[in-house]
């Protein structure tokens, strides 16, 4: 079930590692070891390892595959072969060699050639019969004077031959290995001839512990009643622990990670980007993630046929019935709010328009609400929250995403400042080289957009706007000195913190891609 | 954002002592991206910002750069518009239609070229979108003034009015143009409330034009055209003469000669178009160094403008005067000026200032209340995760059955591009069993958590709480187990006590679920996942979790103001 489950026992784990302990060994190894102490650095096929451990093949194999890795055991393949005797042979009984029968023959007093070779057991093969004569001669079983043959006292005793074969009947098979010399002899000459033998190549496997492992396998290997493998709370009370000898353990195998609790990635950086934002004295505010169209775009001087309205980019909120969110009681700001755009935009301003639900499309409207309220003359804030545009999901765009936003309002403030306050943030973002360009937001003049540079793609990277509030926005609201304004989406600066290609992965959720980022990055 | 192309080979001809590298590294200080570079092609793509749609052809982009680079400065002027008599008469009936129509004539001796003919369309196309707001507000009309006789009527008819349409060869009713056309089907709900329906005559009674939906035939324009006629037709006089100024300056740019026309309104005087006059404002020059940051001198500022291809007036007595060209319809309050000294100045020049007022930065309450819960939450063990605030219908039905799905107080969006994004939602334990159905091959146990704001509707409008959830999945997780939890979080983190009266709903086990109060107010919800919602989620391992309103637990607790001692 679980990829963790067994300890330190995937040998990926070990491979970067040359220095590994042998200092423990696993229930496993600890079996595998015995048997091979037993024939002391001898050699043991893998399935007499098997045999004699009491485990099952894939446990030998596995185990001896942890041994070899620590250095303990040698492996050795070797070919060998094992002899039994052909079908045809082992089917019958009292099966006997050609040369046996012609001595038979004699025997029962056939002693002329030509006899011989017309017998009931030759019938008339006389190829047979000069074969089993060579044999016979081998054997040193006849002699033969003109046609007749006689039988010399070795005939009595079997030949190599058959004392091979009795004993494959008996065992029912030799290893090549095992052979003796008769037996060396006896499968030469036999295995020259039809259909007695067969002969099947065989593959083994072989370990034992490397001659110098001996001593340390010895001291691994410590049994008896005063070795224990553990401490445990019996042993430490009752004081036995003086007594006893403690296995050595593993203390280097890798071990399974656990699970732990930790902060979001994405809720680290934006706690991380706060804590910068903080030092250089901005204070932190927070609003609403619904807002009404007349904050979210009148008071920022987007006229109400903007296209931005359209349905087709930001998200409008309904119920079962029409909602309409509540607007600003102060009227004087909502007359001024549509003088200004009567006269600048020459519409007729609705405020029908304005009071919509939609799901923010920016946190100005945020920061919008704070300057209408506290109607500071000097202030330095900023808020990262949520905003939401109605975009197809794709690897670069979400349809929510967080955004950054500050401001800084004082009777001074002006746009050099302005720059200097995005170079000290992205400078304690890390990030060096930086640029700014014009460029155009309906609510901010000047307006400026920032190019930072990143090394790892080695392209410069559109980053945060920014621009100084205009009169049409500040004015209704009441704020006489200027108000910096910079902002953008946070996620594209997660993205390069967390090195990520897809801007989705960050709100997969994936736990793998959670536990995998680190906390110090 | 619009996109304009321009040929590097006319800005090497026009720029002959500046390599083009460095014609296009200015670009982006003019406001401008650049797209894609094509010189194969002979062609740069660049994006511009759609409050400049003098941009919006290769000669108001030229114009631009002659300030920057310092080979034409100041302001732009047609000083020789000529009077012509001819007229437009506009009828009484178009009052409350599209009652505005200015218009101007072009003359040259040589006619129209392939290239100024795709650049003319363009531009047109771009004013139509912008500022014309997709033709609605105001459009572009653009004739062979050969094949027209003056003076035109402007006037409203029936549907049934019949003409041959711009590259036609039948005549055609109104009505049809408007039901068949693809440019009838998209512009005419512009007309749709109106009973009559404006058109352009000319004096032998040819239709020459029907706006914003199509020009007649007769006045097509093509490779042999010299001399053009361009009205513009809107709803207000600004978006008209605002219109036609940008088209002056890119006519006069391509070497017409631009006479003007009389236009005969029973909605106001006599008036001659093009309006060209360039308008004016007041300023001081101290308000320019103050928005900026700078020091500069009164000539210094009078020569950013002028790059800036404006003008400025030393007033006196610390007061400028700054000229801006008719086109330049951008241009309305002080700040915009100010910006323009900026881009005059070159942004790259501005050196970074830090303020040396002292401000004491601090989180807010709320930020600071939040990371606290989080320490908590991660000291036992859960990992924090963040979903979306939309989710689909289908989540809601799979995990809250029919009970959570047909809540009156949910709300929802109008229009969504994906069917995964639906609704707000009013719970996070959705989302977090959904998290947990992504996660099946994961290790368990999995502790999860989540900050989120939920939403509900009240009356016609929308509150938004801060909610906690935290949720536990192994295959014995229980009762016991989440409360114990809930009941440690709350002891840790607040020092306060809950009590859990039993509570079923159709999410929890029966037998097994509760409310959670505090201070005897409802706050949230604990139990064990109902099987069904297990089951539709294809989850094999049981699953408890509890949720209450942060928000709500702020204020019982009285945590809304940090008490540091």
């Amino acid at each position: 079930m679980d990829k963790d489950e067994v300890p330190g026992r995937d040998t990926s784990k070990f491979e970067n590692n040359p220095n590994l302990s042998i200092s423990s060994l696993h229930p496993i190894e600890k079996k595998l070891l015995i048997v091979l102490r037993m024939v002391e650095a001898g050699w043991v096929t893998e399935s007499d390892l098997a045999k004699k451990s009491g485990l099952t093949s894939d446990q030998v194999r596995r185990g001896v595959e942890w041994l070899r890795y620590k250095d303990l055991v040698q492996i050795t393949e070797d070919t060998d072969f094992k002899i039994y005797l052909h079908p045809d042979m082992s089917a019958t009984e009292h099966i006997v060699l050609p040369e046996r029968m012609l001595v038979d023959i004699v025997n029962n007093g056939v002693i002329k050639m030509s006899e011989i070779i017309k017998s009931e057991e030759f019938r008339g093969n006389d190829k047979e019969v000069f074969g089993a004569i060579r044999y016979c001669k081998k054997n040193n079983w006849i002699s033969i004077i003109d046609d007749k043959v006689t039988l010399l006292p070795d005939s009595h005793k079997p030949s190599s031959e058959e004392n091979f074969m009795a004993k494959l009947r008996n065992k029912g098979s030799v290893l090549e290995s095992h052979f003796d010399n008769e037996d060396k002899k006896a499968f030469e000459s036999l295995k020259k001839r039809h259909n007695i033998l067969v002969t099947e190549k065989l593959l083994d496997k072989k370990y034992r512990i490397a001659q110098i492992s001996v001593p340390i396998v010895d001291s691994l290997l410590l049994t008896g009643d005063k070795v224990v493998r553990n401490l445990t709370q019996d042993v430490l009370v009752s004081g036995k622990w003086r007594d006893l000898i403690f296995e050595q353990i593993d203390v280097e195998a890798p071990l399974p990670l656990l699970n732990y609790g930790k902060k979001n990635p994405l809720v680290d950086f934006i706690d991380e980007v706060k804590e910068i934002l903080v030092g250089m004295g901005f204070s932190e505010i927070e609003g609403n993630l619904t807002q009404s169209c007349f904050w979210n775009f009148d008071a920022l001087f987007i006229p109400q046929d903007h296209p931005a309205r359209d349905m087709q980019d930001t998200f409008y909120l309904k119920s079962q019935k029409d909602l309409y969110s509540p607007l600003p009681k102060n009227t004087q700001l909502l007359e001024h709010v549509s003088k200004i755009h009567r006269d600048n935009w020459q519409y007729d301003w609705n405020i029908a328009d304005s009071k919509p639900y939609v799901l923010r499309t920016h946190t100005t409207p945020v920061t919008l609400q704070y300057l209408s309220e506290g109607k500071p003359e000097k202030d330095k804030v900023f808020l990262i929250g949520r905003v939401f545009r109605n975009e197809k999901v794709t690897f670069k765009h979400l349809v929510e995403f967080h955004q950054v936003e500050g401001i800084y309002v004082n009777e001074d403030a002006n746009l050099r400042q302005l720059i200097g306050i995005q170079s000290e943030f992205y400078s304690k973002l890390g990030i060096k080289k930086i640029k700014f360009w014009p460029t155009f937001f309906p609510y901010t003049e000047p307006s400026l957009q920032s190019m930072v540079y990143n090394e790892k793609f080695d392209k410069w990277i559109e980053l945060f706007g920014m621009g100084i509030f205009r009169p049409e926005v500040t004015k209704p609201l009441g704020i006489k000195n200027p108000v910096l304004a910079w902002g953008g989406g946070f996620e594209r600066l997660a993205m390069l913190r967390f090195n990520l290609d897809d801007i989705r992965e960050l709100y997969s959720n994936n736990l793998t891609w959670l536990k995998s980022v680190p906390k110090c990055l | 954002m619009p996109v304009v192309n321009v040929r590097t080979s006319l800005l090497s001809r026009v720029f002959s002592e500046i390599s083009l590298e460095e014609i296009i590294e200015k670009l982006p200080y003019l406001g401008l991206d650049i797209e894609g570079l094509d010189e194969a092609n002979d062609k740069i793509r660049i994006e511009f910002n759609p409050n400049r749609p003098d941009f919006s052809s290769e000669n108001g982009i030229v114009r631009a750069l002659k300030g920057i680079l310092n080979v034409e400065l100041g302001c732009p002027s047609i000083h020789d518009l000529r009077a012509s008599s001819s007229s437009i008469i506009v009828d009484e009936q178009l009052k409350n239609v599209r009652p505005f129509i200015y218009g101007l004539v072009a003359k040259r001796a040589f006619p129209i070229d392939n290239e100024e003919l795709t650049q003319l369309i363009s531009m047109q196309e771009d004013l139509h979108n912008g500022i014309g707001r997709n033709r609605k507000k105001a459009s572009i009309g653009l004739h062979d003034y050969d094949a027209l006789t003056f003076p035109l009527l402007y006037k409203g008819v029936s549907r049934q009015a019949k003409f041959i349409p711009l590259d036609g060869n039948k005549e055609c009713s109104l009505a049809d143009i408007l039901s068949d056309f693809d440019v009838g089907k998209k512009y005419g709900p512009i007309l749709e409330k109106f009973e009559f329906v404006p058109i352009l005559l000319d004096s032998k009674d040819n239709i020459i034009s029907f706006p914003p939906i199509i020009n007649g035939n007769t006045t097509r324009v093509d490779l042999s055209t010299n001399n053009l006629f361009i009205e513009v037709t809107s709803v207000n006089p600004k978006s008209a003469k605002d219109m036609l100024s940008i088209l002056s300056f890119e006519l006069r740019d391509m070497g017409f000669d631009l006479y003007s026309i009389v236009v005969d309104s029973p909605f106001y005087e006599k008036i001659v178009t093009p309006m060209l006059e360039p308008h004016k404002l007041q300023l001081d020059f101290k308000y320019v160094n103050r928005m900026l940051g700078l020091e500069l001198t009164h000539e210094e500022i009078l020569v950013c403008l002028q790059r800036s291809r404006c003008e400025g007036i030393d007033k006196g007595s610390g007061k400028l005067e700054c000229i801006i060209p008719s086109y330049r319809i951008d241009l309305f309050d002080k700040v915009d000026v100010c910006e323009e000294v900026a881009i005059g100045y070159g942004i790259f020049n501005l050196e970074p200032l830090h303020p040396s007022t002292y401000f004491p930065g601090r989180k807010n309450n709320q930020s600071i209340i939040f990371d606290k819960v989080r320490d908590i939450l991660i000291g036992l063990g859960f990992m924090e995760i963040i979903n979306p605030d939309i989710i689909s219908k289908s989540l809601v039905r799979d995990v809250f059955l029919e009970a959570g799905h047909s809540d009156k107080k949910l709300v929802t969006l109008d229009d969504s591009k994906n069917t995964d994004f639906e609704l707000l939602r009013n719970s996070l334990i959705p989302s977090i069993i959904n998290t947990f159905s992504k996660n099946i091959h994961e290790k368990y146990p999995q502790k999860l958590f989540e900050i989120g704001k939920t939403f509900s509707a009240t009356d016609d409008e929308i509150r938004e709480d801060w909610s906690l959830c935290v949720s536990i999945a192994h295959n014995t997780t229980d009762y016991t187990e989440i409360k114990s939890n809930l009941e440690s979080f709350m002891k840790y983190c607040f020092n306060a006590i809950v009590t859990t009266p039993r509570h079923d709903t159709n999410y929890f086990l029966t037998g097994h679920s509760a409310r959670i109060l505090l201070k005897d107010q409802k706050i949230g919800e604990i139990g064990e996942i109902h099987p069904q919602i297990l089951e539709n989620l294809n989850l094999r391992t049981l699953i408890t979790v509890y949720e209450f309103n942060l928000s709500a637990v702020v204020n019982i607790l009285n945590l809304d103001q940090i008490r540091i001692v």
